[in-house]
């Protein structure tokens, strides 16, 4: 291009001027190089990182050609990158880690970003929802990593300070008369009343949460907008009702929500299950005290739903996509290394025969006798395989904007989600 | 460096500007253009397709760019006057001659303007914190009742200009202290000696003899205040019901959070334009006096 | 002034030190403190005993003393050329006529109106056909182009006393000379307030160094403080807040040095039109 040309020949033009002789870069990570050795970069944060440590360890057992180069980015830092420069390939790793909500966006403007892994990835061994999670037009962009099966944590000690059984609470109505015992009969060790559970009332949490175990998601596979779909509309009216009877408490970003577990001020928390590692971290006293149930069900919800979870994909340009290709399919489906980064760091495999191992067996002193897994294992496995949706990112910020609508301004459940279907089918089209 | 007969008073000044408008010609008027021929086009697939006018169509009928600009609007509208207000008084406060420790004054109060933004964040987050914040405390020792800061939206947006004025005032408290240290001062004691009040000075001497420096900071601050994106990213995420989302916030989502760069950048050049009227209406109100 | 007048103005004055204080205050008792104490209800305001313990937990987790010198260097080269750039252009606007000048002013200010949002991937494709990601001049570079440090010595320069400038030609001193012999040495003030914007800025840059550098010998600060906080589920404050006030401290000393000069700096760049 020309303009290029005339760019290079000016920037060449600014360099001579003598300010900026012995410098320029290396240009970004590049390939190893001598003797058939190899070398891959990867990219990935805090857990994500350690687990793929120990799976490079792992391989280079049998792989000792294979060098590797880890480098600690957060989420944020990952997708900014992503956005910039995943058109060219260049300057990116060639393996990185991505989280499960945001893969599809990029599969779609970028369509040759990822490596195709399609061949590599067994879809019978995977939990089905990871697997469309993961699988956008005929290609699979992704190895599908940690899920999220969701299930309700609880305190066993508040319950039965107010008189509430687990096992009574079935339904989302049961939760909030739970809730109403709780908050009159116990008290925080700060001497605050104890909420029933944290609600993000600006966010779709609650709201999608109620709606999964419908089997729905935001778009159907057509891609129509499904707001004002009648399994839509009752879960975001439960979840109107559940926050009107005022048993939430309010939180406001991620480190309002690990205040909730810090001070010990609420009774329950719906999450997946990494929520474990925070509650132990956070929450190191309340040990023994907590316990897992299933979610509380909506009249005509058969499934259960995840939250989070991330896969690991290659860039579409790395000079080895084989040894990439190689290194991933062991990372993810050695059942060994799926079970220790569940026990070390919390990630919960969706490669479905590594449940077999112990671990998942044993349980987890800190959350009582039972098993605590148990339940998430079983959630896992009823999450629907919802199609993935490329506008799901922008739609879930407009999902936030009509609960905070609802839930903070009161105004009417079916006139804004009725709007809302509206905006989105115009927006979308 | 040496000097030679090809560097006259004549060519000088193209030697002194050369690299300078080699770089902007580099690394500012390029990729201006780049993004504005960018607007026209938008990602799909992997390829940039021509779309023409229909990134600007789009966001001319685009619910949540309205709700953007009016918060824009509104956080100018209030925030600009009550920070450069502030910073004056305190200013002129630092400058009463029986102050001591003016130094220490001027910089503490300059410090948030160098704060990083993630413990600028936890601070504000705790101070606004509806049921232990510091702030809720000391409205309800006034006999107040208790604000819900991220949950409402006029307190949300409020919650933003309390962060940006604490974030900017000492910034430009110290530009108005300049302006104010260089006033004569003759000037100020002629007119204690006519018995002029503090309000007398004020309004009579200091203000009209800084007024450019007034206008300079007003200006900055509305092209920062037109371009806001860190408080809204950091505090509120734009809510609730995108009560607080600025044109800066919502370009940075459609850039990169949704992947629809021609359609960021459309949001760009159409906040370009608006900064550029308000900047040239606030040029020639000072032009005429 | 009486002195009940004399004590509101200290009270006011005390009131906007301690609230602008205060958040530093919490920033550096936090490095003290464990994270459970930070997100505690109210949180602890005092110094605790965690910080060899969260200081060795930081070291670990990001190279402090990389980043913080590849900061150094960056924020000082950038901080130098911008100096000699600016204060030449500053001075060939405000003290010369020539043809273009109108026209570069403008451009100049101009550009200041953009958002710079919106800039950056037009700016990483070019980085990359030029081959220049993931190095210190590639963060540089770009960020030379910035109207405000230019127009901020034009100012200052406009107020140069043009009889010095004649009586140095009229002593025979070419015109590099008289820029680097006379102009430069006074006007330290606009220096000195140049120094501290554009170190300042560059110290705290954070989205044009996170999407051009690649690899993690290379960071800076504040992208070392963002891999501290990017884990999406398990974040530690008391690391977070620890690394930020150390993060903090050179420039809190760049503009204790430099403060005199800022303000009358500041002042050659806002009053004289």
């Amino acid at each position: 291009m020309k303009k290029k040309r005339l760019m290079a020949s000016l920037l060449a033009g600014v360099m001579s001027l003598g300010l900026l002789t012995g410098c320029g870069g290396k240009g970004g990570p590049e390939n190893g190089g001598k003797d058939g050795e190899v070398e891959l970069t990867v990219w990935a944060w805090d857990v994500a990182l350690m687990q793929l440590q120990d799976a490079a360890a792992e391989y280079q057992k049998t792989h000792p050609e294979v060098k590797f180069v880890f480098e600690e980015m957060g989420t944020e830092q990952i997708y900014n990158k992503l956005s910039t420069s995943l058109a060219t390939g260049n300057g990116i790793a060639d393996v990185i880690a991505v989280e499960g909500e945001v893969l599809v966006g990029y599969a779609d403007k970028f369509p040759q970003g990822f490596l195709d892994v399609t061949d590599a990835v067994d879809a019978d061994q995977f939990l089905p929802s990871k697997m469309s999670e993961v699988s956008y037009k005929d290609k699979v962009h992704a190895f599908p990593w940690d899920a999220g099966p969701v299930a309700m944590f609880y305190r066993t000690d508040y319950f039965e300070q107010a008189g509430v059984q687990a096992e009574d609470i079935q339904t989302w109505d049961d939760l909030i008369e739970a809730g109403k015992k709780i908050e009159a009969v116990c008290k925080t060790p700060a001497g605050d009343p104890v909420k029933m559970l944290p609600v993000r009332p600006n966010k779709p949490g609650l709201y999608a949460m109620i709606r999964n175990q419908f089997g729905i998601s935001t778009f159907d596979e057509n891609g129509k907008p499904l707001i004002n779909d009648e399994r839509s509309l009752k879960a975001m009216h439960m979840a109107d009702k559940i926050y009107d009877s005022g048993i939430g408490l309010n939180y406001n970003g991620w480190d309002e929500y690990e205040q909730t577990v810090v001070n010990e001020s609420v009774a329950c928390i719906p999450e997946a299950i990494w929520m474990i590692g925070t509650i132990k971290d956070k929450g190191p006293e309340t040990a023994g005290k907590w316990a897992a149930m299933d979610l509380p069900s909506i009249d005509g919800g058969t499934y259960s739903c995840s939250n989070g979870g991330s896969d690991l994909a290659i860039n579409g340009k790395t000079k080895h996509p084989d040894v990439a290709k190689d290194f991933c399919k062991f990372a993810m489906t050695d059942p060994k290394l799926q079970s220790s980064g569940f026990e070390k760091y919390g990630l919960y495999p969706s490669y479905i025969p590594s449940y077999e191992e112990e671990i998942f067996s044993k349980g987890d002193p800190f959350f009582g006798e039972g098993n605590v897994y148990e339940i998430f294992i079983e959630n896992g496995q009823k999450v629907a395989n919802t199609p993935a949706n490329v506008n799901n990112n922008e739609a879930n910020d407009y999902i936030g904007t009509a609960v905070s609508d609802i839930m903070l301004n009161g105004a009417d459940v079916d006139t804004v989600f009725e709007n809302l279907q509206k905006e989105l089918e115009t927006k979308f089209n | 460096m040496k000097d030679h007969s090809l560097v006259t008073r004549k060519t000088a000044p193209y030697y002194f500007i050369a690299p300078v408008v080699a770089i902007f010609a580099v690394f500012m008027v390029y990729p201006i253009l780049r993004s504005l021929y960018l607007s026209f086009f938008e990602l799909t697939s992997g390829e940039y397709v021509f779309v023409g006018l229909k990134n600007y169509q789009k966001l001319f009928q685009d619910k949540i760019f309205y709700k953007a600009l009016f918060n824009t609007c509104i956080f100018l509208i209030i925030q600009v006057p009550v920070m450069i207000g502030g910073a004056l008084l305190l200013a002129v406060a630092i400058e009463q001659k029986f102050i001591r420790g003016k130094s220490f004054f001027r910089t503490t109060i300059f410090l948030p303007s160098v704060t990083a933004l993630v413990a600028y964040a936890l601070v504000f987050k705790v101070l606004l914190n509806s049921d232990h914040g510091l702030i809720n405390y000391v409205i309800e020792l006034f006999g107040g009742n208790a604000v819900e800061w991220f949950y409402e939206e006029w307190p949300a947006r409020f919650a933003i200009i309390i962060s940006i004025t604490w974030r900017w005032l000492g910034y430009n408290m110290i530009i108005l202290l300049a302006g104010i240290q260089a006033i004569p001062n003759d000037v100020l004691e002629a007119a204690d000696i006519d018995g002029a009040s503090f309000w007398d000075k004020l309004f009579h001497i200091i203000i009209p003899m800084v007024k450019q420096v007034i206008i300079f900071c007003t200006i900055t601050s509305t092209i920062g205040t037109l371009q806001l994106f860190d408080e809204p990213y950091i505090l509120t995420a734009g809510g609730p019901n995108d009560a607080t989302i600025t044109l800066g916030m919502y370009l940075y989502n459609n850039g990169f959070r949704y992947l629809k760069y021609g359609y960021a950048s459309a949001i760009g050049y159409v906040m370009t334009v608006i900064i550029a009227m308000l900047s040239i209406v606030q040029f020639k109100l000072t032009e005429e006096d | 002034m009486k002195r009940f007048n004399k004590a509101i103005v200290y009270v006011i004055l005390g009131v906007a030190a301690f609230l602008s204080l205060f958040p530093f205050y919490f920033m550096f008792v936090s490095g003290t403190n464990t994270n459970n104490q930070i997100l505690s209800v109210p949180p602890k305001f005092t110094i605790g005993t965690e910080l060899i313990k969260n200081f060795e937990i930081l070291i670990g987790k990001v190279d402090l003393m990389s980043a913080t010198w590849n900061t150094l260097f960056i924020s000082t080269v950038y901080t130098i050329l911008a100096l000699l750039l600016f204060s030449a252009a500053g001075y060939a606007l405000a003290k010369f006529q020539f043809k273009g000048k109108g026209l570069i002013f403008g451009c100049v200010m101009g550009s200041m109106m953009i958002p710079s949002l919106v800039m950056y991937v037009p700016l990483f494709e070019m980085m990359i056909d030029i081959n220049m990601t993931d190095s210190a001049w590639a963060v540089i570079l770009p960020m030379l182009a910035n109207a405000f440090g230019i127009f901020l010595m034009r100012q200052n320069m406009m107020n140069f006393p043009t009889a010095l400038l004649e009586a140095g030609r009229i002593d025979g001193l070419g015109e590099f000379s008289l820029f680097f012999r006379v102009v430069l040495p006074n006007i330290k003030p606009a220096l000195g307030a140049l120094v501290i914007y554009m170190f300042t800025s560059m110290w705290n840059n954070f989205m044009w160094p996170l999407i051009i550098l690649g690899s993690e010998e290379k960071y800076t600060l504040p992208i070392a403080l963002a891999v501290l906080d990017g884990n999406p589920t398990n974040k530690n404050y008391a690391v977070i807040l620890l690394a930020t006030a150390i993060a903090t401290l050179p420039i809190l000393i760049i503009f204790l040095v430099f403060q005199k000069q800022f303000v009358a700096g500041v002042m050659g760049g806002a009053v004289k039109e």
